[in-house]
């Protein structure tokens, strides 16, 4: 039978869908009779559910005013140096 | 004069022209090359305005997420920035530039790094150590979970998020932002890193297992 500890270490496996189906018989099998195996199970999935929806935040307004400054600094260098 | 300052104004690359792949290379990683590329067809370099658009605020999400900090995160994002306006002439389109804008962030973002000097010394406990006594749950474990008409993240949630992120340990947060936020495949991601495709997952493994301890406590239990 498989160990808490084993079946914890193929989790990732196990999300993705990489593993034998030997394997997944053996985790369905412990998670029968394991409930804290099935929480962990379940709010693993559930964190990267969740991170996946980060949004990609806009730049803070002092940030990108700055950044725009030394772009432009930079375009107006390279636009010299070429002509 | 090089092409870049003629297309000024021009429209929106289509495709990516395979010269950028010499800069990227002195990082003494894999390259792909971006077969989709076809210079037959190639559109014309994006503006300034558009590169900045387009891809300022994906730079410095990553390198913020990774660095932990809007200063540094800010240097990064100026610095990949500049790099891509010095190259803006070989534009030629977005095959292939997620995994070079990836790429290059995460270069400039480690290089930062290591230039402060900030990189954690001391040794990174292996959360299944701690989660585990002779195989079994050393603990109870929290089965925690979120209303379904919360399934779009909160802004309170992303805090969370954004806050276990940055607690997590550096060699685990690299691959958990590269992973679970920017979704690249582990491969891309030990390409970038230096690491082979198992020491990716393991340490991907590991950073899931710290995040979810990190968010039980601030979840509603499952009802029994």
């Amino acid at each position: 039978m498989m160990t808490c500890r084993e079946l914890t270490e193929l989790l990732l496996e196990f999300v993705a869908g990489e593993l034998s189906q030997e394997q997944i018989q053996q985790i369905k099998d412990h998670l029968d009779d394991c409930p804290p195996c099935v929480a962990i199970l379940q709010t693993y999935r559930l964190t990267v559910q969740l991170t996946r929806q980060l949004p990609c935040h806009a730049l803070p307004p002092p940030c990108e005013q700055r950044l725009r400054a030394a772009l432009a600094e930079q375009w107006k260098q390279q636009l010299s140096g070429n002509a | 004069m090089l092409g870049v300052a003629r297309s000024l104004g021009d429209g929106f690359p289509r495709t990516w022209h395979p010269r950028i792949v010499t800069d990227m290379d002195r990082q003494g990683t894999h390259i792909e090359q971006p077969g989709a590329a076809n210079p037959a067809q190639a559109g014309p370099p994006p503006t300034i305005e558009e590169v900045f658009r387009d891809h300022a605020p994906r730079i410095y999400n990553l390198a913020l997420r990774m660095l932990g900090n809007e200063a540094d995160a800010e240097d990064v994002t100026q610095e990949v920035l500049l790099q891509l306006v010095r190259k803006l002439d070989t534009f030629r389109g977005e095959s292939a530039f997620p995994t070079w804008l990836h790429r290059i962030t995460v270069n400039a973002a480690l290089a930062y790094r290591r230039k402060r000097a900030s990189r954690e010394q001391h040794h990174v406990h292996d959360p299944l150590d701690t989660l585990f006594e002779e195989g079994k749950h050393a603990a109870p474990v929290r089965n925690w979970w979120i209303q379904p008409d919360k399934a779009a993240v909160d802004k309170e949630t992303q805090r969370l998020i954004e806050q276990a992120i940055a607690g997590l340990p550096e060699i685990y947060r690299d691959v958990y932002v590269l992973a679970d936020v920017e979704g690249l495949a582990n491969s891309e991601i030990a390409d970038m890193l230096g690491l082979s495709v198992p020491a990716v997952k393991s340490r991907l493994h590991r950073a899931r297992l710290l995040m979810r301890s990190a968010l039980a406590p601030h979840f509603e239990e499952v009802p029994a």
